[in-house]
C-alpha cells in the first residue's frame, strides 16, 4: 500500500468521521511500515493521539490551485481606475473609502459626481436622511443612528471620520446605516464626509424640522453650499 | 460554333480572386509572435493606429519583422488577441455618460478572465495601453465585481489595501532606507569641500 493509498483512506475516515474506519486504519497502519516525509514514525510503539496529529499533516487534503484572490487595485492607471469605480455603485465606494486615507484620495480622484444629488431630510432630528440620486438613477440612503439604535443585533463594522468613530453596515435595500456615539458629531460628520467624497453634489431639497439641534450642519451647508442649493427647506 | 457545342470548362472556384485576409504579426517583449487578422486588429484604437501608419502590404507583412510590442508579454498578449478575435467586428463603445453604464461579462469573457488575478492586472494595464474599449470595460467590471458583499476587513485584503497604520510604517520604512545614501552622499559632499574643491554642481 503505498502513500497515495494511505492518503485517501484517511481522508475518507476523517471525512465521514467514522471511528471505526478511523480504528482499522490505524490498525492497518500499525502494521505496515509507514514512511512519513517530515519523519519516521515508529507506528508501532506510539499513541493513537500522535498518530493522529501525524496523519493529519501528513494526509491533508492538498491546497486549492494558487489563484491570487487579492487585486493590487492602487496600483491601476487612472482610467482604469475610473472604469472600476464607474461599475461600483454609490455604497461600494463610501464603504472602500473607510479602508484608509488613500483610499478616500483614491475615490475623490474617480470623480463619480456626474448628475449627483442629494435630497436632506431630518424630520424628528434622531435620523438624518440622505437620498442620493445620480444619472445612473442609482438611489442611496444615508441614515444616522444613535449607538443604542441597533436593537436588531445586525453585526456592525467599524469605521472612523475626522476621528469620530462609528459603526456601519449596509442594508439589502441600499441603506448605509451609521451609528454614532455622538449623535450631533455624527450627523454633520458624515455629510461633511459624503459630500467632500463626491465634490459637493447640488442638494436639491434640505428639509429639517428641528434646526437647533443640527445648528452645525446648517452653518456648514450655509458655508459651504451658500446660494447653491435650491429648495432650502429649514422650517 | 454554336451555344450547344461550346466546350464547357470547370470552373476552379479557388482560382477566382478574392481578396485575401490579411494577417499582421506582433511580438511581445519575451518574442512570442502572434498572427492577428485585420478585423481583429480594429478592436484596439492602438494597434489599428499602427498599422494604418505603417501601410504595410500583405508582402510587407510576410518580408518585415514582426511589429514589436515591447511593455506586454506574451501570456498577456495571448489573451488580448484571444479576445479581439472573438469580438472582431463588433462595434466599440462609446461611452459619452449621456446614458446607465450596464455591462454584461459574455460567457467567453468570462472565461478567458478566469485567471490569476496578477495576469487580470497585467490584462487591464495592455487593454488601456491599447485602447481596447470593451476589454477594459469587462475587466474593470470583473476587478468591481469582487467588492460585492464583502465586509472592509474583505475589501482591504481583496483590494491589498493597507490601512493607514500599515501606510506609515511602509513610509517609515521607506524614509529609513532612504537614509544611509543619503546620508553616504552628504559625507561625500562634506569630504569634498573639506579638500577644498568643487561641490556637485
Amino acid at each position: 500500500m503505498d502513500n497515495e493509498e494511505l492518503s485517501f483512506l484517511w481522508r475518507t475516515a476523517i471525512d465521514h468521521f467514522s471511528e471505526s474506519a478511523i480504528g482499522r486504519l490505524l490498525n492497518l497502519l500499525r502494521s505496515l511500515p509507514v514512511f512519513f516525509k517530515t519523519k519516521t514514525l515508529d507506528i508501532k510503539n506510539t499513541s493513537t493521539e500522535i498518530i493522529v496529529n501525524t496523519c493529519s499533516k501528513q494526509f491533508a487534503p492538498a491546497p486549492p490551485t494558487t489563484k491570487s484572490i487579492s487585486f493590487p487595485l492602487r496600483r491601476l492607471s487612472y482610467v482604469a481606475l475610473q472604469e472600476v469605480f464607474k461599475h461600483m455603485d454609490l455604497i461600494q465606494l463610501i464603504e472602500l473609502s473607510l479602508c484608509s486615507k488613500k483610499c478616500i484620495q483614491l475615490v475623490k480622484i474617480a470623480r463619480r459626481n456626474k448628475g449627483l444629488y442629494i435630497r436632506l431630510t431630518a424630520i424628528f432630528c434622531n435620523c438624518l436622511n440622505m437620498h442620493t440620486k445620480n444619472a445612473y438613477f442609482e438611489n442611496c440612503f444615508l441614515s444616522v443612528y444613535k449607538k443604542n439604535q441597533n436593537k436588531n443585533g445586525i453585526n456592525l463594522y467599524d469605521g472612523m471620520i475626522n476621528g469620530h468613530k462609528f459603526k456601519y453596515y449596509r442594508t439589502k435595500n441600499n441603506t448605509f446605516n451609521t451609528y454614532w456615539e455622538n449623535i450631533t458629531a455624527g450627523r454633520v460628520e458624515i455629510f461633511k464626509y459624503i459630500t467632500d467624497l463626491f465634490h459637493y453634489p447640488r442638494i436639491i431639497e434640505a428639509h429639517i424640522v428641528e434646526i437647533i439641534p443640527i445648528r452645525p450642519l446648517y452653518d456648514w451647508i450655509a458655508l459651504k453650499y451658500g446660494g447653491r442649493s435650491k429648495n432650502f427647506d429649514f422650517l | 460554333m454554336s451555344v450547344e457545342n461550346a466546350p464547357v470548362v470547370d470552373v476552379d472556384e479557388a482560382a477566382i480572386p478574392v481578396e485575401k485576409k490579411m494577417y499582421y504579426r506582433f511580438e511581445s517583449n519575451d518574442k512570442k509572435e502572434f498572427r492577428v487578422s485585420e478585423l481583429a486588429i480594429q478592436q484596439s484604437e492602438t494597434l489599428n493606429r499602427l498599422v494604418e501608419a505603417m501601410g504595410y502590404t500583405s508582402e510587407d507583412v510576410e518580408n518585415k519583422p514582426a511589429i514589436a510590442i515591447e511593455n506586454i508579454d506574451g501570456k498577456t498578449l495571448k489573451l488580448v488577441f484571444q479576445w479581439c478575435e472573438h469580438h472582431k467586428g463588433e462595434a466599440i463603445p462609446v461611452d459619452d455618460g449621456s446614458v446607465p453604464k450596464i455591462v454584461e461579462i459574455p460567457e467567453f469573457d468570462a472565461k478567458l478572465m478566469d485567471i490569476d488575478n496578477g495576469l487580470l492586472f497585467k490584462l487591464i494595464w495592455a487593454a488601456d495601453y491599447l485602447n481596447i474599449v470593451q476589454l477594459l470595460n469587462v475587466s474593470c467590471k470583473k476587478v468591481a465585481n469582487m467588492a460585492q458583499g464583502k465586509t472592509p476587513a474583505q475589501l482591504r485584503r481583496v483590494y491589498l489595501l493597507p490601512s493607514d497604520e500599515e501606510d506609515e510604517a511602509a513610509k517609515r520604512a521607506a524614509q529609513e532606507a532612504q537614509d544611509p545614501r543619503a546620508r553616504e552622499v552628504e559625507e561625500e559632499f562634506e569630504e569634498r569641500k573639506r579638500q577644498g574643491g568643487n561641490s556637485f554642481f
